[in-house]
């Protein structure tokens, strides 16, 4: 039975309640107003921010590749090869497709009038689409319709830049050589598009009956199959091992370029967003103490004055409350402007139907996140807190065994609950955190073995230094922590900018500047011979041609390729279409050898081989192993007997295969070049006659090359810019909580030291010598631990090689050592510059 | 009307930092009249401490009994009706003076905290500084508003721990005398911990704690 006073006295403790937690807010926003708590709440803000902003762009881009995956596949599996199909092949495919389609595809230059355009042009038999539709436009207002079959013979679709660079409106009629098409619709997709890739190549659909006439060679072959229900991977392994030289892209294989793509761009974004992670905890660890301390005296001295013991969990409680939501609001309102924003640069830049997508689950799994690692790296504070005495708090104690403990286990914690929730390359992670680990004994064993070193050797000495390390060696417990924060955030940091660079590197890389305005990526020699004499009539200048022959590589060392022991790289899906296979006597001028011999004369045995060094790297080779090279019908192994690279300064056309002259070309197969071309702009103007004499002529002008490019690599470049700016922010963070966490601590210490009679030079020696011994132990352990594992994480993350750059790593080491111990020494100089019963003085 | 204490039997022992423990306080008894007040006095290191903190509830008890009674009846809470003046003031720095003083009224809901405030600061003729704020204010003046703090929520006993331990003679004088006026006006129990024996003279009662045991 409750009665009257009961009551009573409940609504009188709420009231109190209220009014305890009210009072403690208040003074919470004070203390911030006065520049406390900044550190806690940025980092929380921050890493709010952007999980928010990943999860409402990462899944916008889940979703747009899930509806790629699920809606242009166009089949089970996509055969290709580069020649005829061979009796086996079809044989293989009337036995195991439940239906099938073939396809060709030609390089071929279309026109209208005196516009003309190069274009990609895929011829389709009756029984195509295999699966699902073709989005098509009957107007020019793009209004989509889905159709269930191609073209019509004589008929043409074109994809709508196409149409506009024909200046072509539905109805109207292009040639393609001798044959007049009429264009009866406009491309948008086809089921099978992703197995193409999307580039912005200009593209048609035809029906191969229209081609006929024309007696084309294609340049591609594919078939597009489905399989029965009892279809297994097995007869896809039979296939690869039978036809070396067929490319087999399935469901089963999980090998479609886009999931190449974005595996790689996913790996990268993972370890960025693993790194900016990391960086938050070290930064909440680093302030917890001086986020809490002032929160514990005002609780102390509420408690002192009426507010009750079994109060303080709810009011803990509600500051926690109130700390979440003062950082996560603000933040939520910046992602989602943000995120508006950058939907609409994607719109623009890359994906069209690039949507965000806004749910409850993805802002609440960041939230989640966030809540769930301030909370397990502040929770030790708390818990002292709440099982302190008020004398404790008040007096400031130091921490029990068991909350030394605690303390030291829920960073550990923290750091895997950020593996389990954010990890999805375990190999990645587990490089990193291996990285991180070894970082961690070192800093350790470093920071005791030096100081402890020190001390004996100096400990007749006396002196500032001596002092200095004496010092350190006994407050060792607590500056473990500033050494181990430091270390660990500089050891991400120095990885941060060695992948940032390298990135940036591969992106600059696309904006090469050419020789010449006109690239010429394959013509015969006939088509060649037209170039060079078109280039004489209008006054331009032939830059350079190289012959090479198409070849694919089909084995390493005797083991297919497919089944190599290389992990997935760039070069190694490159390598599963045809490439481009060089041939030279001497040493060309724009590369060099930078390991082998080029081209040994005298040797016995297989002709040699030279390949591109990145190409050498991705595939894990040896000098001396041996590739086997099929040119056309022919099958030749070489000998690899050198590893070359681009050197600037020469022309720009260079080959990730050289061979001996002898050894090729292959007399059967047709020799083609590669070259450049330096036209006026009369030149340029009247391209459409070379094309309209020579469809499948593949030339290009720069201009358009790099605009191609372009788009993409400033849409990653703002990319590793906006992730620059988070790495460089939380930096910034980090290093003020590193400094800011035991300055108040030094102030004691500095103090006494003033009251001895330290002179202003002693005391700036001290200083640096401190900061310089508290910044380069860690960074020397960064150094170190990142040095080991960097190229391991490049390899198994990005599928490239490390190249290694040891300079600007020292480099960036100093510079990260310097800014961290010239902000430390200039924010602990304004102590020095105090007076000592200021610094002595323990107010509140 | 103050409150009675009474401590019976009470023990307390604490851990050194090389993990020995030291038993600073043995079976300590002692009886508080309401309104009388008392001075605890000892060496540095004897548990003059820890025995207030103890007393005004901000130490957790390991053994022994502590009670307080308010006219005949018993007190659950004693924070409740405490005040506490502590030798390092413990003001709150984002506050000023008088926010600081109002501060045990606010926790209780008193509508005219701020006022009865400026009255206790008048009490102990801190006034004109009301609005400083109190990290500006001399290590007197701090105190002094530490001891308006501890009289403004009026309450029953009031507990002081080295009131006077970091100011000069005449200021602690004057501070003190405001104190105890202050106390005797409304008939506080009060408790002070001093190792200042003059000042312990001016009380009630004397009571010399010499290792661990407490003697009147």
């Amino acid at each position: 039975m409750i009665d009257a006073q009961t009551i009573d006295a409940e609504r009188e403790s709420k009231l109190s309640l209220s009014r305890a937690s009210i009072m403690l807010i208040k003074i919470f926003l004070l203390q911030v107003r006065q520049g406390k708590h900044l550190v806690t709440l940025f980092s929380l803000a921050l890493l709010f921010l952007y999980l928010s902003l990943t999860s409402l762009l990462g899944q916008g881009v889940d979703k747009y590749l899930n509806h790629n995956l699920q809606t242009m596949l166009g089949a089970d599996t996509q055969l290709s090869v580069t020649r005829d199909w061979h009796d086996s092949e079809t044989q293989w495919v009337t036995t195991h497709a439940s239906s099938k389609t073939f396809i060709q595809s030609y390089q071929v230059t279309l026109s209208q009038g005196s516009a003309y355009s190069h274009a990609k042009l895929k011829a389709v038999d009756n029984a195509y689409p295999l699966t699902g539709q073709v989005t098509i436009s009957t107007n020019e207002q793009l209004t989509t319709s889905q159709v269930s079959k191609g073209p019509k013979v004589g008929e043409i679709w074109l994809e709508p830049h196409l149409a506009r660079a024909l200046d072509v409106r539905i109805g109207d009629e292009i040639r393609l050589g001798s044959e007049t098409l009429v264009v009866s619709a406009l491309l948008l997709n086809e089921p099978d598009r992703i197995i193409q890739g999307y580039s912005s190549d200009r593209r048609a659909l035809v029906s191969q009956l229209s081609l006929v006439a024309l007696n084309m060679q294609p340049e591609d072959r594919q078939i597009l199959v489905n399989h029965h229900g009892d279809f297994k991977l097995s007869h896809l392994k039979q296939l690869q091992t039978a036809s070396a030289d067929l490319k087999v892209t399935s469901k089963l294989l999980n090998n479609y370029p886009m999931a190449h793509a974005w595996q790689r761009v996913q790996n990268f974004m993972g370890l960025i967003s693993f790194i900016i992670v990391l960086l938050t905890c070290l930064c909440l660890w680093l302030s917890q103490r001086s986020h809490i301390e002032p929160v514990q005296g005002v609780l102390a001295v509420m408690l002192a004055n009426g507010v009750k013991r079994q109060q303080v969990p709810l009011l803990v409680v509600v500051l926690m409350v109130s700390i979440l939501l003062l950082s996560f609001i603000p933040a939520l309102l910046i992602a989602m402007v943000g995120a508006t924003f950058i939907e609409q640069l994607i719109q623009q830049n890359v994906f069209e139907t690039f949507e965000l997508m806004w749910g409850v689950t993805g802002i609440g799994h960041a939230l989640l996140m966030s809540v769930l690692l301030y909370c397990l790296l502040t929770i030790p504070n708390w818990i002292k807190l709440l099982k302190s005495t008020v004398r404790d708090l008040l007096e400031k104690r130091e921490d029990g065994a068991v909350t030394f403990i605690v303390s030291g286990l829920c960073p550990l914690l923290s750091l895997l609950a950020v593996v389990l929730l954010n990890t999805d390359n375990w190999v990645l992670t587990g490089l990193l955190l291996s990285g991180l680990g070894v970082c961690l004994v070192l800093l350790l064993a470093l920071t005791w073995g030096i100081l402890s070193l020190a001390n004996r050797s100096l400990v007749d000495r006396g002196g500032v230094f001596a002092f200095v390390l004496l010092l350190m060696k006994q407050r060792m417990s607590v500056k473990i922590i500033q050494i181990l924060a430091l270390g660990l955030s500089a050891t991400l940091l120095l990885l941060c900018l060695r992948v940032g660079q390298d990135v940036n590197r591969v992106l600059d890389r696309a904006l090469f500047e050419d020789q010449g305005n006109v690239f010429v990526t394959q013509a015969t020699s006939t088509q060649k011979q037209a170039i060079s004499q078109f280039a004489k009539q209008h006054g331009g200048e032939v830059k350079q041609f190289k012959a090479f022959q198409s070849a694919r590589v089909t084995h390493v060392n005797d083991v297919l390729l497919a089944q190599i022991d290389a992990p997935s790289s760039d070069s190694k899906t490159r390598l599963e279409r045809d490439i481009n296979l060089h041939w030279q006597i001497s040493q060309p001028d724009n590369i060099s050898v930078v390991s082998g011999q080029w081209q040994p004369l005298g040797e016995q045995g297989l002709p040699s081989i030279s390949m591109e060094q990145e190409v050498f790297d991705e595939l894990s080779l040896a000098l001396g192993d041996v590739l086997t090279l099929q040119v056309g019908s022919q099958s030749q192994q070489f000998n690899i007997a050198s590893v070359h690279h681009y050197r600037s300064g020469s022309d720009m056309i260079t080959f990730w295969f050289v061979v001996h002259q002898d050894s090729v070309p292959v007399a059967s197969e047709p020799t083609l070049y590669m070259g450049s071309v330096d036209l006026p702009q009369s030149g340029l103007d009247n391209l459409g006659e070379i094309w309209q004499a020579h469809p499948s002529i593949r030339m290009l002008r720069v201009e358009e090359l790099i605009s191609r490019v372009r788009n993409t690599v400033q849409t990653f470049m703002y990319l590793t810019l906006a992730y620059g700016v988070f790495i460089a922010i939380m930096s910034n963070l980090l290093v003020v909580a590193s400094i800011q966490t035991h300055l108040q601590r030094d102030k004691l210490k500095n103090g006494l030291l003033l009251s001895f009679g330290l002179t202003e030079k002693q005391g700036r020696n001290m200083l640096i010598t401190e900061w310089a011994i508290l910044t380069v132990i860690p960074v020397a352990c960064a150094l170190a631990s990142v040095y080991l594992f960097i190229g391991q994480i490049y390899q198994q993350g990005f599928g490239l090689a490390y190249r290694p750059n040891d300079l600007m790593l020292f480099l960036e080491a100093v510079a990260i050592v310097m800014t961290i111990a010239l902000g430390g020494i200039c924010l602990s100089r304004k102590q020095l510059k105090q007076s000592v019963v200021t610094l002595l003085e323990q107010r509140g | 009307m103050g409150v009675k204490l009474d401590v019976r039997q009470l023990d307390h022992t604490i851990k050194l930092v090389n993990g020995e423990p030291l038993h600073l306080l043995k079976a300590v008894s002692m009886s508080v009249e309401a309104g009388e007040q008392i001075a605890i006095v000892g060496a540095s290191g004897s548990g003059k401490s820890t025995l207030l903190s103890l007393l005004a509830g901000l130490e957790t008890l390991q053994t022994g009994e502590i009670s307080y009674q308010e006219r005949n009846e018993d007190v659950a809470e004693i924070n409740s009706v405490s005040g506490f003046v502590f030798q390092h003031f413990h003001l709150l720095p984002e506050l000023n003076a008088l926010q600081n003083v109002a501060l045990p009224l606010l926790l209780r809901g008193e509508k005219s905290a701020q006022q009865q405030a400026l009255e206790k600061l008048k009490l102990v003729q801190m006034e004109a500084q009301a609005h400083q704020p109190v990290t500006k204010l001399s290590g007197g003046e701090q105190q002094r508003v530490a001891i308006a703090r501890a009289l403004c929520s009026e309450p029953q006993i009031i507990f002081a721990d080295e009131p006077t331990g970091n100011l000069d003679k005449n200021t602690a004088e004057q501070v003190f005398s405001h104190m105890q006026n202050g106390a005797r006006s409304t008939g506080t129990t009060m408790v002070v911990v001093t190792h200042d024996l003059n000042l312990a003279a001016k009380l009630d009662k004397i009571y010399h704690l010499e290792s661990g045991e407490l003697k009147l």
